[in-house]
């Protein structure tokens, strides 16, 4: 077990080294390696699947390290995006060179996002959600374009200030219990963190903190700039994977494993999931650019998240978990799709497109899935975790939230129906005549996250019962 | 206590000339003096593998690839750049004085017993790779993914404005 974690942590470190040196042996070499890479930190959660109904503790260097279902499904939406993303990158990054600093820093987030997930100390969650942090912040302004620096300088300043509250959090909790590891917190807070306002202080923090890297409304001024302007790929991990791992996962490890979930803070989570959905969906809706609707979406789908985990029950838990493990599908796809057609049209304002199924048909018919699976319609993976969220919300009586739910999904089926019409349906706009389809290592890694999250859907009783429940079972036994 | 405080004041000076010069060399330097300030804090507290990291990282490493940085950018126009204006930078002293002191006495109250030891380490190369390996490991990738980050910020500039 410990071979398999060190994996997890030092293919991707190892790998971001050694990638200016095999660069030089050519082109196709830095793709195999980035792709080697990450099949191996893939083929490793894999191996480490079976045992996500239990959970293993040791030290590893040193720190506190944990494999638990809740941390099995995170290395599986980090990793199995992280793949999708680098094979798509060997066609897509060629127009903005720096091949293998793009690899390397895509390596270094993956690194980053893993560790986050493994340790089991405060101080060292913070730090790896630096090494992701930092990454991303170069990789956002990857095209060298006014646009993306400018994100990428407002992603800094206002995670700047989420980190700062995070440590200042952290330094509150060291303070009041002179230990940082998760075990010793649980024990050090049972039943008196309510009652001590310097530990509901530090709550506070954290929830602003984790909360701005969610991207959850108030804090998401920064996503809506960010996501579009940084690369496909990257914009495809953003959304699908770094707002989950460090925004989500830290606060439902901190709330649930540590501060054992109390009612007032799953109150706040439902509170900021139910603005969250609302104001993403609708501010979505008046979108014209292509990846900016996408960003849009990705704050309101956040909010589906943190309203199945405010509810706090076994339905709403379930189900915003397998959402996390959705939308990091249907995310990445559509923002990959979205690449796909910027890469060949040069544009992302939908209003200039229009029939661009007709030469591009596997970007097309991939995003239908994409489109489908994120407004919850059967048998997309989509779906059925709506359906478990909405049940939690009948089953804890909270009528208002269930309607909003059903409503919001519907409403995002709207808005995503017409974003298909603008770009792909209709008739053909007589300058996109000579376009051709997306290179073939992007229309494959667009093609496995497709048929993922269809797969997703069909043997959803399956990926319940083997990735979901484990992670679940965690947080409602609070390990 | 003394050393202590005179430091403490030294260390708010230092961040915020940081903020205020517009040569980004001065700015690096002063950040430089802020982490040597803050390494005598540390030593002060007897946080003395802390402070030894502090100087040796951050003051030292850190101010290294800042200066290496500027220096790559340093025919860039700056002039443009907007700032504060100085007139802002009392009552944001005072501001931050007042909360500073606010907050330390409230947090005082309910941290009536001091906090229990962390475990002190028995040398320099156990708590560096004993007890906080993996932690080393994190702060190699971060400083990897900033050397990075700068070559691949400025890749074209690098490459006399080709891509590869």
């Amino acid at each position: 077990m410990e071979g398999l974690v060190g994996t997890l942590f030092l293919t991707p470190l190892v790998g971001a080294l050694l990638m200016p040196w095999v660069s030089k042996l050519g082109r196709r070499a830095a793709d195999a390696f980035v792709t080697l890479a990450m099949v191996v930190t893939v083929v490793t959660c894999l191996l480490l699947l079976p045992g996500a109904a239990s959970t293993c503790t040791f030290e590893w260097l040193g720190a506190h390290v944990e494999v638990d279902g809740l941390s099995l499904l995170f290395l599986v939406v980090v990793n199995g995006v992280g793949l999708c993303c680098a094979v798509y990158s060997i066609d897509y990054i060629g127009h903005y060179g720096g091949r293998a600093k793009f690899f390397s820093l895509l390596l270094l987030m993956v690194m980053g996002l893993n560790g986050m997930v493994l340790v089991r100390d405060l101080f060292s969650l913070y730090l790896f959600l630096e090494v992701a942090s930092v990454a991303a912040y170069v990789l956002v302004a990857y095209n060298l374009e006014f646009d993306g620096i400018e994100a990428s300088l407002k992603y800094l300043l206002l995670s700047v200030v989420a980190t700062g509250m995070v440590l200042i959090g952290i330094s509150l909790i060291l303070a009041t219990t002179g230990t940082l590891g998760f075990a010793g917190l649980r024990a050090a807070l049972a039943g008196g963190a309510a009652s001590n306002p310097v530990l509901m202080l530090a709550a506070g923090l954290f929830v602003a903190g984790f909360g701005l890297k969610a991207a959850v409304v108030p804090f998401h001024a920064w996503l809506p700039d960010a996501h579009p302007s940084a690369p496909a790929p990257i914009s495809a991990m953003l959304s699908g994977v770094v707002i989950k791992v460090a925004g989500v996962y830290a606060l439902v490890r901190l709330f649930f494993g540590v501060y054992a979930a109390p009612p007032h803070v799953l109150r706040a989570l439902l509170i900021l999931g139910l603005l969250s959905m609302v104001v993403g969906a609708v501010v979505a809706y008046f979108q014209t650019d292509f990846k900016r609707l996408l960003a849009y979406s990705s704050i309101s789908q956040i909010g589906y998240i943190l309203i199945g985990l405010g509810i706090g029950n076994w339905f709403g838990i379930v189900g915003a978990l397998f959402h996390v493990l959705n939308h990091a599908i249907f995310k990445s796809l559509l923002f990959l799709n979205s690449g796909a057609v910027q890469y060949r049209t040069g544009t992302r304002d939908i209003r200039e497109m229009g029939g661009l199924e007709n030469r591009m048909r596997v970007t097309g018919v991939t995003s239908v899935f994409g489109t489908l699976s994120i407004a919850g319609v059967p048998p997309f993976g989509g779906f059925f975790s709506k359906l478990f969220i909405i049940l939690g919300a009948v089953a804890a009586k909270q009528w208002v939230v269930a309607f909003l739910t059903v409503f919001f999904s519907i409403f995002t089926l709207g808005y995503f129906l017409y974003l298909q019409r603008r770009v792909f349906f209709g008739k053909l706009n007589e300058k996109w005549n000579e376009l051709k389809e997306a290179p073939a290592a992007m229309s494959v890694a667009v093609v496995v996250l497709a048929a993922t999250t269809l797969l997703v859907g069909v043997f959803f009783d399956s990926v319940l019962r083997g990735l979901i429940e484990p992670a679940a079972r965690v947080l409602v036994g609070g390990n | 206590m003394t050393l202590l405080v005179g430091c403490l004041v030294l260390l708010v000076v230092a961040v915020v000339l940081l903020g205020l010069f517009r040569d980004l060399l001065y700015s690096a330097l002063a950040l430089a003096a802020a982490s040597v300030l803050l390494s005598v804090v540390l030593f002060q507290f007897g946080a003395n593998i802390a402070a030894v990291f502090e100087l040796s990282v951050c003051a030292g490493l850190i101010t290294v690839l800042f200066v290496s940085t500027v220096s790559l950018t340093k025919d860039s126009d700056q002039g443009v750049e907007s700032r504060l204006p100085a007139r802002f930078l009392l009552p944001m002293l005072v501001v931050f004085a007042a909360v500073a002191y606010g907050g330390s006495h409230w947090l005082a109250s309910y941290l009536t017993a001091p906090a229990p030891p962390v475990g002190a380490p028995a040398s320099f190369a156990e708590a560096f790779w004993g007890q906080r390996g993996t932690d080393v490991l994190g702060q190699v990738a971060i400083i990897l993914a900033g050397v990075l980050g700068v070559l691949a910020v400025f890749r074209a500039k690098l490459a006399g404005g080709h891509h590869d």
